[in-house]
């Protein structure tokens, strides 16, 4: 069972994500921002991340600085999941072991499943 | 019986009068001969750009005061209002940047009017303002904007995941009216959410966070692509499209995805626009100095009095095709922003009852 963890700081979108995933039979993890995704990813490893990048305390870009996928967990696929679209912001994230990006809002939640398996899948 | 007047004394005084007047304007202003070159300058003009009058007197114009487009490319004296002016009789009115004598830029609205005598032009006047003040508003009012966007997506999204969870079936099962109902609300909200993008683009342009990403393309292939996407637009609609392209490439230097966005609005509207049966024709070209794509439908046309509106933030042209208001109304003043962006423009001639055409001309090679 593939293990997906979820950093997202709206918590009706955070419950939502978990409802879909968890019913799609995947083992889920919740963070509300940077911090906790940090603690997350020193504990255990996980096979994909669905990272939102506005959050408090720890946002995703510095998330992505101060956990650095590519040398500590490089099989973890990251996908930025944001609302935000700034081209800087998002070629940061790409920049610092993100695997892909998409806009929130385009996402229904089957279309999150989709994204979800096909960067399983992506090998 | 009338006093004994001085006819040359009233003429000299006169002169005072009208030189004071010019003086005083609150604005700046210029005063040009039939060449162009300054006869007059206020003390507003020499305060907002720098020079002292001696500088200026005698100095033709478009050298003396360099003039900038909002990208920092030099105007040449043809394009610049003053030419206009002078080339068609007209007055004009335009905003650009003037470069001051210490180097800075200042924006500026200014009106430009020959002065004719006997039907010929002896001269120009031009009037202009400082508007850095109202730049700076206009700024602060889109930056404002793009925030309130960005808050209002977050619980939009939220709606979207939850009607989504039902309609997708994450929860207990629903009725057939039950789905009826939530549809209407997942459009509604899809919607929003396309409102709220399109808000965001536009605020984007406008505070110049758009770079555009500029490549050799093939403009024939933009074409196909653009048509390729809204050809469902086409289909529903039971309308025809018509595609005239030269033969060998058609190569320009431009952001193949805006130029694509671009050519994507002009063919939605052509096509909303557009009773159904009827063709759309697409064609490109190159002219002399440019490359040109044009656009031109069997549709309702366009009214005089719409045709200030047409590429106005928010204003929607009355669609006697459609009894729903669709659109945000940012979509052509987008395509015009992008297309001017790359150093072009778009072109529309429009006979009401008969059809329109959307011209987007872009310079060669840019």
């Amino acid at each position: 069972m593939a293990k997906i963890l979820i950093v997202e700081d709206e918590k009706v979108l955070n419950e939502a994500y978990e409802l879909v995933l968890k019913k799609e039979g995947y083992a889920v993890s919740c963070a509300f921002n940077g911090e906790e995704a940090l603690a997350y990813v020193k504990k255990g490893k996980f096979d994909l991340i669905l990272l939102d990048l506005r959050m408090p305390k720890i946002d995703g870009v510095e998330f992505l600085k101060r956990s650095d996928p590519s040398k500590n967990f490089p099989s973890t696929k990251i996908i930025v999941f944001s609302n935000y679209d700034d081209q800087k912001e998002v070629d940061d994230a790409i920049k610092h072991g993100a695997t892909r990006y998409i806009l929130k809002a385009w996402s229904s939640p089957s279309e999150l499943v989709k994204i979800v398996r096909e960067s399983l899948e992506d090998d | 019986m009338g006093a004994k007047v001085n006819p040359q004394k009233t003429k000299l005084g006169q002169n005072a009068e009208a030189e004071a007047l010019f003086m005083s304007i609150g604005e700046g202003a210029f005063v040009t001969d039939s060449n162009a070159r300054i006869s007059r300058v206020n003390q507003t003009a020499l305060r907002i750009l720098g020079f002292s009058e001696k500088e200026l007197l005698g100095k033709w114009f478009p050298e003396a005061i360099l003039a900038e487009d909002e990208q920092g490319n030099p105007l040449n004296s043809i394009d610049r209002p003053m030419g206009q002016a002078f080339l068609t009789g007209n007055t004009v009115s335009a905003r650009t940047y003037y470069r001051r004598k210490d180097g800075t830029r200042v924006p500026v609205f200014l009106t430009v009017s020959p002065v004719m005598l006997d039907s010929k032009p002896i001269g120009a006047i031009e009037v202009f303002r400082d508007i850095s003040t109202e730049l700076a508003l206009e700024r602060a009012k889109d930056e404002f904007v793009a925030i309130a966007s960005h808050q209002l997506r977050t619980p939009a999204t939220a709606v979207k995941q939850y009607v989504g969870l039902l309609l997708e079936g994450y929860s207990d099962p629903i009725t057939a009216n039950q789905r009826l109902f939530l549809e209407r609300a997942y459009e509604s909200n899809e919607r929003q959410l396309q409102i709220v993008q399109e808000i965001l683009k536009v605020t984007k342009l406008d505070l110049e966070k758009v770079v555009l990403n500029l490549e050799t393309y093939d403009i024939r292939h933009i074409v196909s692509q653009a048509i390729a996407t809204v050809k469902s637009s086409f289909d529903t609609n039971q309308q025809k499209i018509v595609i005239k392209e030269p033969d060998e490439p058609l190569m320009a230097k431009v952001d193949s995805d805006q130029l694509r966005a671009a050519i994507e609005n002009l063919l939605e509207n052509a096509s909303n626009y557009t009773w159904p049966g009827k063709t759309i024709a697409v064609s490109s070209r190159r002219l002399k100095d440019r490359v040109r794509i044009a656009i031109k439908d069997e549709g309702v046309g366009i009214e005089a009095q719409d045709f200030p509106k047409l590429f106005q933030k928010f204003s929607r042209i009355p669609n006697p095709l459609s009894v729903e208001v669709s659109g945000t109304g940012l979509g052509l003043y987008w395509a015009a922003r992008i297309i001017h962006l790359h150093g072009g423009y778009i072109h529309v001639a429009s006979t009401a009852g008969r059809g329109s055409t959307f011209t987007i001309n872009l310079p060669d090679p840019l």
